[in-house]
Parts: structure tokens; sequence; C-alpha cells
């Protein structure tokens, strides 16, 4: 994204401006959302709830500054994404001490320490929420008051371009919207999908569907008429929201603009995959979801053109590049879920081939899409992208490694009623390294930085989670203690404690935070890592990563060349088949010259070593 | 402190008894003597649960230690008598789906005859 020309705090108005004439949209996007209202709805609806959806749309606009309006100008078309985003991924109170709000914490330290190595925060969901650490939301306006406030958030803008959560799939049990339906207020009857007996439903039609879980999809809630079966994709206090009214679906536009009008830069559709409910289908990517998120898509181009949407959806990997539409009409980023098991696989298994075949696959989507590459985040490692990419047994064998390395396994339900491996639960770092203690903490870093560095090498922009970047190993003990595998990469830190460990050069979280800061940083000012940039994958040997990233100065290359295992390997390539004509090069990690030697690089690179040549001229 | 173990079915399956309290405190000596039998040749395993009373995270991962390595080379780690707490820990960390539990340890040692 370009850089802001100034506070983007000020973007929004604290009072929407009504002097001005309400913003008319343009007939063409018009006629647009009418068709995909119409595709929803039928016409009748359609035409219905236009007027109120136009509403909802111009009311956002008079929030927006004349300077904003002014700055937008600029973005408009251009490029999107650049080799200058970087995402962090956090909770809000990840980091805590007892005297000052965590998210005044995370601003703390995010100043202090970060600017220049991340651009983007991604703070997980900081509303109020009765469980799933945030995405059970009980209120989508308000922040958790335990985690902070809307000022604290604003305060990060004018530093860091801002993700938020948009968990618009369900809503907390606990909620008013839900509190009502049991109410059964008119208003909120049919806000969720709901049967007022199972015995309506055929078993088969429930065995369709794919889910994430292994619980009863429906869940029987006492109303004020009775009993009722309640779709909840997720758990018993996620109800899933009903997109078939198109109510919903305003209400749901309504909080994606309060959002953007709060400081929202991207927008996460969590668990997306599942928005739209229908019996007697697989309930997961339904095409109505992707007129859903186009529809988010269209509005945000008409009143927001500078945030873009990102879709979380763990999903076999040609399901989940689906979501970018085509390439222009639906998500900005999508999160490369094929990545962090087969950087696992390549590790565990000292061979890139799979990684490799499969990068060499991965197309530039368009100017302003492409791939979110990340390796942890909040959640396990996702297997379901590589389902057809490694084979069963390599899943298996993946699974078991990480059990032997002290992480868990959480399953689904799949659609014929048997039970398999959703994700892995374990931290990065634990899922590289074995606690071993025969093995040298330095070669169990150097072998993490590694893996890292082939996500900051592939075409997309990185996202790391902030428990990644501190190297953190597994805390098993939450995971008994809040009986959830997926604690056990959710641990809080003491600030002090935090601080300790940074300024420590024995521990491993100052040797990985420093390490992958340096190669963030460079990173940064490379072209050739922009999501635009060319990228060819070279098959040199199976203990390499190869790429070779060009942007549209070929003289601006980098050649990234990555040791996947533990022994010094010989690297040996000839350059001019590459059309690389050039002689000498450097490697802008270590800033080490290299000159080739008869058109050929060779070069002998230690265990776990990284080069990124780019030619000198 | 020692930990026992016992050959069967013609020395092919070895049976590791986990002590009363396996914690952070013996959990990597527990690691270190079940890498040590492993390392002996041994892939066809049962820990035998019956006199576990305490068993924390880090138990839990030394006796997961060697699956993947076991089950490689055609073998198993398979667990027999579970208490009410062990297999509640199972549970909750989903390591039931994982590893195949017997109620006795006889039962486990002929599981591999089959």
């Amino acid at each position: 994204m370009k850089d802001f020309q100034f506070k983007p705090s000020k973007f929004h108005l604290l009072e929407a401006d009504y002097r001005r004439s309400p913003f008319q949209i343009p007939s063409d996007t018009k006629k647009d959302i009418v068709q995909k209202l119409r595709y929803l709805y039928g016409e009748e609806e359609a035409e219905r709830n236009y007027p109120e959806l136009e509403r909802v749309i111009q009311v956002y606009f008079s929030y927006k500054s004349e300077s904003m309006l002014n700055w937008e100008k600029a973005i408009t078309g251009s490029q999107y994404f650049s080799e200058k985003d970087v995402i962090l991924i956090t909770y809000g109170d990840l980091v805590r001490d007892d005297t000052k709000s965590p998210l005044h914490i995370l601003a703390e330290l995010c100043k202090k320490y970060l600017k220049g190595v991340f651009n983007t925060l991604h703070i997980l969901p900081f509303f109020p929420s009765s469980s799933d650490r945030g995405f059970a939301v009980m209120d989508f306006t308000e922040v958790d008051p335990h985690l902070g406030s809307w000022e604290d958030i604003a305060d990060l803008k004018d530093d860091f371009r801002l993700m938020f959560d948009g968990v618009f799939n369900h809503i907390s049990s606990k909620s008013q919207w839900f509190q009502e339906f049991l109410n059964q207020n008119p208003r909120y009857i049919n806000f969720f999908t709901v049967f007022s007996t199972t015995e309506k439903i055929p078993p088969d039609y429930l065995k369709l569907l794919v889910r994430p879980r292994t619980s009863d999809v429906l869940t029987a809630f006492d109303t004020l008429n009775g009993k009722k079966f309640v779709w909840t994709t997720f758990s018993p206090d996620q109800i899933d929201l009903n997109f078939s009214n198109p109510e919903v679906l305003i209400k749901m536009i309504d909080i994606l603009l309060f959002y953007v009008r709060k400081g929202a830069d991207l927008i996460r559709l969590d668990a997306v995959t599942y928005l739209w409910d229908e019996i007697g289908t697989s309930g997961a990517h339904l095409e109505q979801t992707h007129i859903i998120i186009k529809l988010f898509r269209t509005i945000l181009d008409t009143v927001a053109p500078h945030v873009a949407l990102i879709t979380e959806t763990n999903v076999p990997h040609e399901d989940n590049i689906k979501y970018y539409g085509n390439g222009h009409d639906e998500a900005q980023m999508v999160y490369n879920f094929a990545l962090p098991p087969l950087v696992l696989h390549t590790f565990q298994t000292e061979n890139s081939r799979k990684l490799m075949e499969w990068a060499a696959t991965i197309p530039i989507i368009s100017e302003r899409a492409t791939y979110f590459n990340f390796l942890d985040s909040h959640d396990g490692i996702g297997i379901m992208a590589v389902k057809n990419i490694l084979t069963r047994d390599e899943i298996e064998m993946m699974a078991l490694k990480v059990i032997e390395n002290g992480g868990f396994i959480s399953y689904k339900t799949d659609s014929d009623g048997m039970v398999s491996p959703y994700e892995l639960n374990i931290t990065w770092y634990s899922a590289i390294n074995k606690e071993d203690k025969r093995e040298n903490i330095d070669l169990q870093v150097k072998r993490y930085i590694a893996s890292r560095a082939i996500a900051l090498v592939v075409m997309g922009v990185p996202g790391i989670y902030l428990h990644g970047l501190l190297g953190s190993k597994n805390d098993a003990e939450s995971v008994i203690e809040e009986e959830q595998t997926r604690s056990i990469n959710r641990k809080n830190i003491k600030k002090s404690e935090l601080i300790r460990a940074l300024l420590d050069p024995d521990t491993t979280t100052y040797k990985v935070s420093y390490q992958l800061a340096t190669l963030i940083v460079k990173r940064t000012h490379q072209e050739a890592f922009s999501p635009n940039a060319a990228q060819k994958v070279i098959k040199v040997s199976e203990k390499f990563f190869t790429v070779l990233r060009t942007p549209n100065e070929r003289n601006k290359s980098i050649l990234c060349i990555i040791n996947v295992s533990p022994k010094e390997q010989l690297f040996s390539l000839d350059l001019q088949q590459f059309a690389l004509p050039y002689k000498k090069w450097e490697d802008i990690i270590s800033g080490k010259k290299i000159s080739t030697v008869e058109n050929g690089l060779q070069l002998k690179v230690e265990p776990y070593g990284i080069y990124w040549l780019k030619p000198l001229i | 402190m020692e930990f026992h173990f016992s050959k069967h079915l013609e020395d092919r399956v070895a049976v590791v008894e986990i002590p009363k309290y396996l914690s952070a405190d013996v959990s990597e000596e527990f690691k270190d003597f079940l890498y040590e039998i492993v390392e002996k040749g041994n892939h066809q395993i049962v820990i035998n649960l019956s006199r576990a009373e305490y068993v924390d995270s880090s138990g839990l991962g030394a006796i997961v230690s060697r699956l993947a390595y076991c089950r490689s080379l055609k073998g198993d780690i398979r667990l027999a008598a579970p208490s009410e707490f062990m297999s509640s820990l199972l549970k909750i960390t989903h390591l039931d789906q994982v590893l195949k539990i017997y109620p006795d340890t006889d039962a486990a040692i002929s599981s591999f005859t089959t």
C-alpha cells in the first residue's frame, strides 16, 4: 500500500457531515449491487432492500473528511501491496502488565521496537466476547474494556496500518441479538438459521456438511416459544448468522463500514467459507458466499478503496484461491494455507521437492491481489490445503512428528461421518525444532530462521504471529488447563519478562527476534520482494529452496537460496540458463560479494544457510 | 529415578511402566529412558498407565516422544490401563484419536499380534 501523507487517525470525522450532499452511488455500481442482491434474494427482495443498503453506504460516506477524499484519488487504480507490507498478527492482550491496558502496552511496544519492521498490525478480535478467545463476539461495535478502548486503536493508527477481524459468520450466544431471538423478538427471529425440530432434516443432509468441528451442527435452545434448534458451525456459543435474511447482510455491511471508520485498512473475513448456511449442501464455499464477498468488495471499492479484504479459508488450495474471484472482484488477499504445512514438511524431511513443485505453480493473481504468506497464527497449522498436494502418509507422518514435538491435532467430521485431522496445534518454533537438549540452540535458531526465510521470499505479503517473532515454545500446560488444543500457541506474556528476554543475547527470544527482524527490514528495501515481482522456482537440489524474484528492472532481481538441511551443501547453478549475465553478486544479508566462475555460481552453503543474492552492477 | 520395563511375545513387545507421578521433574529422564529402549531396537511398545496418578504436559510429551519414529518403522506406541484422570487428559489433548488405548496390558500386548 502507498504511504499515507497525513495523520490516518484523522481519516474519518467524529460525526457525519450532512451539510454535504449525500453520496450518489454511480449507476454502474448500483446495477452491480442490485444484481448481486437479486442473485441472493430474488428480484422483489432486492428492490425492497436496496434503498436501505444505499442509506448505509451514504451514512458511511458522510464520515469521510475532505482530506481523505483527496488522498483517495491518488490510490485508486494503483498497485495495492508492495514489499513494504509485512503484517504482525497478535491478540490485543498477548503482552500484559498490571499498570496499563493491554492495547496501550501493545502500542508502546510496537512503536518502540517494531516500527520499520512491520507496517501493519493485525489485532485479533478485540471486541467483547464470550469464548474462543475473541471469536464469539457479543458486540461488534465495542472494544472489550479489558483490552482498552477505541482511543487505543486510534493511537496505533498513525504508525501502523490496521487489520481488523470481521467475524461475520457467527455471533455469541450471549449477544443481545441472540438473547432477543430467545425472547422471540420479531426483529431477530430471522437473524439465525433455526429449525423447530430435527426430525425434518434427513440425516444424509447433515452428513453432507463440511465442518471444521466434530460437535453437532444444530444446538438446542429454549426460547419463549419452546425449544428451537439453531445452526452452530463452530460451537454452541457461536451462533451462525442467517445471511439468507437480507437484513442480516445489510447489518453486517454497516458493521464492515463502521470498522473502516474506526481505522481498518484490511478486514479479515473470519471463517468466511461457512457464511451461507443451506441444508442439503456442503455448507462450505457456496456460490452465495462468494457473491457476498464480491458485494463487500464492490462497496469498499466504491466508498473506501484503500481497504482490502482478506479471506481466511482453511480448505483445499484449489478452493482457497477461488476467493480471489477473477483477481479483481473478490478478496485482495487469501491466507496461503498450503504454505505452512509444505514448509514444515520440507524441514521435517530435509527435502524441498513438494514445496518447490507447488511454489512453481503459483501465479501472480493481479496488480491488486496477492497471497498472505503466513506460517503461524493464533490458530494451528491448517492441513486441509495440502490434502491434494501431500500424500495421506506424508500428512500422517507430519502430524505424528508434531505430536513427538509436543504438539496436538484438531479434528473435523467429514461428509462420510469419519473424523480426520484438520489442523496441527503447535508453535512454529516447536514444530520446526524438537525439544532436544543434545541439539545446539544456535542450530535450532538457524533452522527456524531458514524456515521463516521461505515465507519471506515467496510471492505475497508476509504475516508473522507475535509468538513466531519471539520464537515461543509450546505452552502445553495451558492446553490442559483451558481444555483447548489451540491454547498451545496463545500464551500471555508479562511485559517485564518479555523485555528481559529481548535484552538477553543468550535467550531464544533474543536470537530469533533480532535475526528475523533484520531479515524483514532487508526485505522491505527490495523491489524484488514486491508481490508483483515475477517468481521463478529453480530446482537445483532437494536440499535447497531456490527462487528467483524479478521486478520490472531485471538488475534488481534477487536469487534466494535456502539450505533446508542440517549439513553443508554445495550449490551450483548455470546463470546463463536463466538470462542472468551478471558476474558479480552481493548477498544482501551478509554483505558478502560473490563472483561467478564461467557464468556459474558455486557456493558452499552452511547448514540452514540463507543467501539473498543481488547483481552488483 | 528407576523405570521398569519388560519384554513379551518373544521379545517383540516392550512394556514400559510409567511412575505414579510423571511431571516436569522426571519427564526428561523418562524421555531418555524411552529413547534408550527405542534405540535398542524396540519399536512395538506398550505403556502401562495403571500406576499413573498424575501426569502433566511434559509427562504426556515424554510418552509420545518417539511415536512418529516407531510408526515410521512399522511399530507403535500403545497405551494400557488408563485411569479416569489419564483418559480425560488424553481426550482433552485429542491424543485418544491418535493412540490406540486398551483396558489392560495383556490386551495391548496381544494387539501387536493382529
